[in-house]
């Protein structure tokens, strides 16, 4: 007894809320209106904008590092010479100590 | 003859390994600092970060040889794949700057080092070396 009056209400707030709410098939849905699809643009849909995005994020992870000198290859970089301050020739040409600077002196250290 | 050079013994640290590579701003910094350690000693400073071919100490002379002038240069040598470090003071720069004030200054940069700090431990080397190579000042030497 208690089950069927539950029911009724229950059907019974479902119409009011289908008279309240417009209810219909959403455009496409039907298979009268059943449209062809552009393969271009779905290929361009489905592949092209997350192609897009990733390479939009791959921009906004790199490019600061980059911008920054910094390298982008994983692991520890190699070590490459470098100068401040020193010859620009680099090291090819190197000369032994001059007389003059046979009285060079200094520290050795390493950690 | 090549005088002994004083070995600074450091700790080791696994954690402290170094990139050897600079980015713009490090080099910025650097350039900026050893600009004013020259003009603070009246000494040229040039720093070699890279791989020493041999022995770290004589790669260092060699390179230290190869400047404009040996004789009023420091040369600091950074090889941190080896982890070592040398530095090379010309017989003009020794007159006021001795070894012992090289070891003070090589043992600030092993620590920063040490810390994986390659730009802050040159920075302070340039720095504590440039600041014991100042000539002394001479009171009066212009009104005898």
């Amino acid at each position: 007894m208690a089950s069927s009056r539950y029911r009724g209400g229950v059907i019974t707030a479902a119409s009011a809320l289908a008279a309240v709410i417009p209810l219909d098939v959403p455009v496409g849905w039907g298979g009268d209106q059943d449209r062809d699809v552009n393969m271009v643009h779905a290929l361009l849909v489905l592949g092209g904008i997350p192609l897009l995005l990733f390479l939009l994020i791959t921009v906004a992870v790199y490019v600061p590092s980059l911008v920054r000198g910094d390298s982008i290859t994983p692991g520890q970089p190699p070590v490459e010479n470098q100068w401040l301050g020193g010859p620009r020739t680099g090291t090819a040409e190197l000369k032994g100590p001059e007389s003059e600077d046979a009285e060079a002196g200094g520290a050795s250290g390493r950690w | 003859m090549l005088r002994p050079v004083a070995q600074v013994a450091a700790g080791e640290s696994p954690a402290g390994r170094l990139s050897p590579r600079f980015s713009a701003n490090d080099k910025v910094a650097l350039d900026e600092t050893i600009r004013k350690a020259e003009r603070v000693s009246r000494v040229e400073f040039s720093v070699f970060v890279g791989h020493a071919q041999g022995d770290p100490r004589a790669y260092a002379l060699s390179l230290h040889g190869s400047l404009v002038a040996p004789a009023r240069s420091i040369l600091i040598l950074v090889d941190p794949g080896a982890r070592a470090l040398e530095v090379v003071t010309g017989g003009h720069v020794r007159r006021t700057l001795r070894d012992t004030e090289v070891e003070l200054a090589v043992a600030q940069m092993q620590t920063l080092f040490a810390e994986g700090d390659l730009v802050g431990g040159l920075r302070r080397g340039i720095q504590m070396l440039a600041e014991h190579a100042r000539a002394p000042q001479t009171l009066h030497a212009e009104h005898p």
